[in-house]
């Protein structure tokens, strides 16, 4: 089975064949074959050349929640998209309201350009203001929301693009 | 106790873990809190129907309310906390600056008398204790309406904005000066009173590493405080109690600058989040000693049988994306597996099948570890924060493991401006191959199976319940 798994700790892209309670799993780096001593329910136990494993893991969606030595990770399953050649990453630029809330201030506008984990609009929800960040280097195409709007769960708030490869304009900011 | 409990729960609480702990529940609205746990009226009534005879308000929503405090005095309950009149004048931070300063407890220059606040007076107050100062509302809290002013000519600005926020946030346009202290600790002393006039504290908790005001790690006793200065402040603590005419439980918050100086800023007139790190250190149980001191009994100590043993560290686990500007994660919790061992206590909300919903704090347990001493504890907190498994949603644990592993941190030496200065802008470490390898494996696992959520999959070795087949124990039913 091929895999590609994203997360905020790194991309995952390996090969997994399972036969019976054998394990083979094979990185870019390295390869490993493993004994599924356990899988029932969320906790799973792995014999591994060196010793066991314990972990526990559930799947939601297109999501797998793992926690394992002692880390907890969040993978999002790409496997398809990455399989089709057109998916860019308008996607990855998407920036939307978490929660519902009341948008409190709009800190960019449309042309400029924003690093990655810049914030981009101030929300405010449960009485707490959060800063909505950039997911990454992008150039803020249009602003869809202004200060005082309420924004339901999801709603988009900033349309971004990937920022031009060329040099040369790199804007008087 | 032998005292029955009685819960009340808005839609969005439906069947959550307080109301399965609970005697008897009522559902008293729906899920925004201003129709359900902020309606007072539906409160008392409830408690009237339900026959309760008393109303503890918690840490959240209506816990430091004055108005609420005395609704449930005219409606024959009792009220367990203080009385209305002082918790209105703690709730009032030029008031009570009044009277702490009447009362000799030591607090920053400035501003102690709201009457005809001119603008010109509060310039002339802040030119008089000079820059950097404070703005502040006399009717706020938790950071808003606030303003550092470092310079004289932002003074006038500052000052509207601070007046806009306290209006939007407080209804109350009201400001006053104070002098700013630079990179302080956040200090403060559990005190509790009966009413029959016996005031005593029950030491320090530190609670300097915060986000925006929020609280994250908070300990006891404080790295900061040898005998002496404790002494000093408990005694301080214990005269702001007595000048409000407190009693009951209440936190007495100071801040204490690089000189060891410390400065009366606020009371939080209730129990408070991080009350476990105090118990656990002096071998108390507050809340049962809340409920006694309303029922009208004495208190249980005299401040000569309270002793400090061991250390005390609570982390604050939050559903909240710390690599992404701290955003609240709200999500079913699919899976959660608690801590184990001598000295953890993990006080949560929520249980495997449950929600951490949108509509309040999303706060999913308090942590706490005791060790012999702080090193002790903070080897527990950090083994405690690996075994916590809570699987569904984004939470900050790996990012409390980095905050309490921080060398600054380990040596002791923090402030208010901790993070700011020490993590700055938090990120997860990047995966190792090995770790790749491993999650690609348990992630091919995961997907293998069929079923999505709590059920997970049975895969690999059947164990023995699966091998029986369809034959269950007793009426069974499909498990």
């Amino acid at each position: 089975m091929k895999l590609i798994f994203e997360s905020d700790a790194g991309k995952i892209e390996a090969e997994a064949v399972r036969k019976g309670s054998t394990l083979n799993v094979s990185s870019k780096e390295l390869k490993a074959e493993w004994e599924v001593v356990k899988s029932n329910g969320p906790a799973t136990l792995l014999r591994t050349p060196t010793g066991f494993v314990r972990a526990h893991l559930v799947r939601q969606k297109d999501e797998v929640f793992i926690h394992v030595h002692g880390r907890a990770l969040r993978l999002k399953d790409v496997t398809e998209e990455a399989g089709r050649e057109d998916s860019s990453h308008s996607s990855d630029l998407k920036v939307v309201a978490p929660m519902p809330g009341t948008v409190i201030k709009v800190l960019v506008e449309a042309g400029q350009t924003v690093k990655r984990g810049e914030a981009l609009v101030i929300v405010e929800a449960m009485k707490m203001e959060n800063e909505v960040r950039a997911p990454g280097a992008a150039l803020v195409n249009r602003v869809l929301v202004k200060a005082g709007e309420k924004v339901g769960f999801g709603q988009q708030l900033i349309e971004l693009t990937p920022p031009a490869e060329s040099g040369g304009e790199t804007g008087a900011r | 106790m032998g005292i029955k409990a009685v819960a009340v729960y808005s839609e969005a609480d439906y069947g959550a873990m307080h109301v399965r702990e609970a005697d008897e529940a009522y559902l008293i609205g729906p899920a925004p809190a201003i129709q359900s746990y902020l309606v007072q009226e539906r409160l008392i009534e409830t408690a009237h129907n339900a026959g309760c005879q008393a109303i503890h308000p918690g840490y959240g929503f209506l816990a430091e309310n004055a108005a609420f405090a005395q609704e449930v005095n005219d409606a024959g309950l009792i009220y367990i906390g203080s009385t209305p009149e002082s918790i209105r004048l703690l709730g009032d931070k030029i008031e009570s600056r009044k009277a702490m300063a009447k009362a000799g407890v030591p607090m920053t220059a400035g501003i102690t008398d709201s009457a005809g606040l001119t603008d010109q007076i509060l310039q002339k107050e802040a030119d008089r204790i000079g820059y950097p100062v404070l703005v502040k509302a006399a009717g706020g809290g938790g950071g808003k309406g606030m303003r550092v002013v470092n310079d004289p000519a932002d003074f006038q600005s500052s000052l509207e904005a601070a007046r806009r926020e306290a209006i939007s946030a407080f209804g109350n346009p009201l400001v006053f000066v104070e002098k700013f202290i630079v990179e302080p600790r956040h200090v403060e002393f559990q005190v509790f009173g009966d009413q029959h006039g016996h005031r005593i504290h029950l030491f320090e908790r530190e609670c300097s590493v915060q986000r925006r005001h929020q609280k994250i790690i908070e300990e006891s006793p404080s790295p900061a405080l040898d005998d002496d200065l404790r002494r000093r402040m408990g005694d301080a603590a214990v005269a702001v109690a007595e000048a409000a005419g407190y009693f009951n439980a209440g936190t007495v918050e100071f801040l204490l600058d690089k000189n060891r100086n410390f400065y009366f800023l606020e009371v939080n007139t209730r129990i408070q989040v991080e009350h476990p790190v105090t118990e656990m250190v002096v071998g108390v149980d507050l809340v049962k000693e809340q409920i006694r001191i309303a029922s009208g009994a004495e208190l249980s100590w005299d401040q000569s049988d309270l002793r400090q043993h061991g250390h005390a560290v609570e982390a604050r686990i939050y559903a909240e994306d710390a690599a992404n500007g701290f955003l609240p994660a709200p999500g079913p919790v699919n899976f959660l597996e608690e801590p184990r061992g001598p000295g953890i206590r993990f006080d949560g909300g929520v249980e495997t099948g449950d929600e951490v919903s949108v509509y309040y704090d999303p706060i999913i347990a308090k942590l706490i570890a005791w060790g012999e001493n702080r090193n002790a504890a903070l080897q527990r907190l950090r083994i405690a924060l690996d075994q916590s498994v809570i699987l569904g949603m984004t939470t900050n644990i790996e990012f409390l493991k980095t905050v309490i592993s921080h060398p600054a941190f380990v040596s002791g030496d923090i402030t208010t401006d901790f993070l700011k200065q020490h993590i700055p802008d938090w990120q997860p470490k990047d995966l190792t191959p090995e770790e790749t390898l491993l999650l690609a494996g348990l992630a091919s696992l995961a997907k293998a199976s069929k079923n999505q959520g709590i059920e997970g999959d049975v895969v690999g070795i059947p164990d023995p319940w699966q091998t029986l087949g369809s034959w269950q124990i007793a009426t069974g039913g499909s498990r």
